[in-house]
């Protein structure tokens, strides 16, 4: 209940960042209209200037925000919202010109006064802010170069933005509408200090060394660390951090799910990372005792977060690290509900934690389905993918009942959820997390 | 697709829905259409 009532509070601010603005205009005094074009140009620009504003609070990883939200939703929601933002900001100009074909001199950044010069730069630095994080991976463009790039390019879009507005001085000439939008450039302001300045020193200061590394299947890597100098953190199983080995202020940092068991003695804390290129390829060159820095735990994708008859798990390669963690955490709380695990890896030597599943066999009811996508010839088991044929053949008959975890690449959590819906599962039942979010 | 992304594509589709419908009504409001 207290979750459900921090999202409806989240929602109704949420909405009232965006839309107040624009509806205190409508219902207090203001300035004469103009023609219909122009003032749709105005109202469109002024809500795209919250929404540019509003874009520094899904990825803020803000504690009170992202209990309420899973991360990966914050990501995909940032993304939809930050082209739309982007396409009602490219419209108020073009409104304008079609309105008035003369204002297209405002173009020229030689003659253009310079609240036109301002808006100008803002859009092409939405441009390229669009373009580098849409076709990132297109035109290979390092994560960690990307992001500088990406914020960058965010703060001089919002400043200037905001500059046009104030000196376009005419809504804003109400006092209300000035302290309103005061308001508004604080709070993300703050949002933005907290994020560059106040959580690299948190980090800093409870820094972690590692404690122990090993080897897995698959080019991966379990990576164990321990709190240097303070108490650690409490996770939930299923939830990830943020690791970097570098300082916190240079953000070179990448999420990774907790791999080991969350109701832990001991102030370990364990990730099991694949080679993917960039940082991940980093992993194994660490040394025991090197510090590393970790800023966690997030995520909802828990199963402490939600009352479960049975579990139903499904993974794909390194996907099985949050589940892994669950089953580590259930098989300690000895836990006897029915689990199915449907572990899909493209080969049997690619499968990590092969001999520990085995082991937990024994400690959990767990019906482990392994499924290979290309086997050997020898192979008995399931092959190919994870489909809706395969998951009947496995489940428990009161499988509509059961709660599903899924984690993997996006590609396969959406055939899964496909087959789910096929299945009658009710999309209430079902929890995903996709590992490539970032 | 589980609830919470049905959710959050359900938030957007609504600011946008939102977003147009407010415009279009400023700009009525101001323009004395309304």
């Amino acid at each position: 209940m207290k979750k459900k009532l921090q999202t409806y509070l989240w929602l109704v601010f949420y909405f009232l960042m965006v839309f107040l603005p624009l509806v205190l205009l409508m219902i207090l005094p203001r300035p004469a209209g103009r023609e219909f074009l122009r003032e749709v140009s105005v109202s469109l620009g002024f809500i795209a200037m919250a929404l540019l504003g509003l874009q520094t609070i899904p990825t803020s990883r803000l504690r009170f925000f992202t209990k309420a939200f899973p991360m990966d939703t914050l990501y995909t929601f940032h993304h939809g919202l930050s082209i739309f933002t982007f396409l009602i900001a490219l419209l108020h100009p073009v409104l304008l010109f079609i309105n008035n074909p003369e204002t297209l001199r405002l173009l020229n950044l030689i003659t253009a006064p310079w609240r036109a010069r301002a808006a100008v730069i803002s859009i092409v630095a939405m441009i390229i802010l669009v373009v580098s994080s849409v076709w990132r991976e297109l035109i290979k463009l390092k994560y960690d170069i990307w992001r500088w790039i990406h914020d960058g390019l965010s703060f001089l879009a919002i400043g200037l933005a905001l500059y046009h507005m104030f000196k376009v001085n005419y809504y804003m000439s109400l006092t209300y509408q000035r302290v309103l939008w005061l308001v508004l450039t604080g709070f993300w302001t703050a949002i933005i200090l907290y994020i560059r300045v106040v959580r690299p020193i948190i980090m800093i200061k409870k820094p972690y060394k590692v404690a122990r590394l090993e080897e897995e299947r698959g080019q991966c890597w379990s990576l164990y660390l321990e709190p240097d100098g303070h108490e650690g953190m409490d996770f939930e199983a299923g939830q990830f951090a943020w690791i970097t080995i570098e300082s916190p202020f240079i953000f070179r940092e990448n999420p990774f799910s907790f791999s080991t068991n969350s109701d832990h003695d001991d102030c370990y804390i364990g990730f099991t990372i694949k080679e993917l290129g960039d940082f991940t390829n980093e992993i194994k060159s660490l040394e025991v005792g090197q510090v590393v820095y970790v800023d966690g735990p997030y995520g909802t994708f828990s199963m402490d977060e939600h009352k479960c008859k049975d579990f139903v798990f499904i993974a794909g390669g390194i996907g099985s690290a949050p589940v892994m963690s669950m089953l580590r955490t259930l098989a300690d709380r000895k836990c006897v509900k029915p689990i199915t695990f449907f572990y899909g890896n493209p080969t049997w030597d690619s499968v990590i934690y092969r001999e520990e599943l085995e082991v937990l066999k024994g400690k959990l009811n767990l019906n482990l389905v392994h499924i290979l996508e290309k086997p050997s010839e020898e192979w008995v088991g399931e092959k190919g993918y994870i489909t809706t044929d395969l998951m009947r053949r496995h489940l428990l008959p009161s499988y509509k009942e059961s709660t599903f975890f899924l984690c993997g690449p996006l590609p396969m959590i959406e055939a899964v959820e496909r087959s789910l819906h096929e299945l009658e599962i009710s999309p209430r039942q079902v929890f995903s997390e996709q590992y490539d979010m970032a | 697709m589980d609830i919470q992304h049905i959710a959050q594509k359900g938030l957007i589709i609504t600011t946008i829905l939102l977003s147009l419908i407010l415009v279009l009504l400023f700009a009525a409001v101001q323009t004395g259409m309304i």
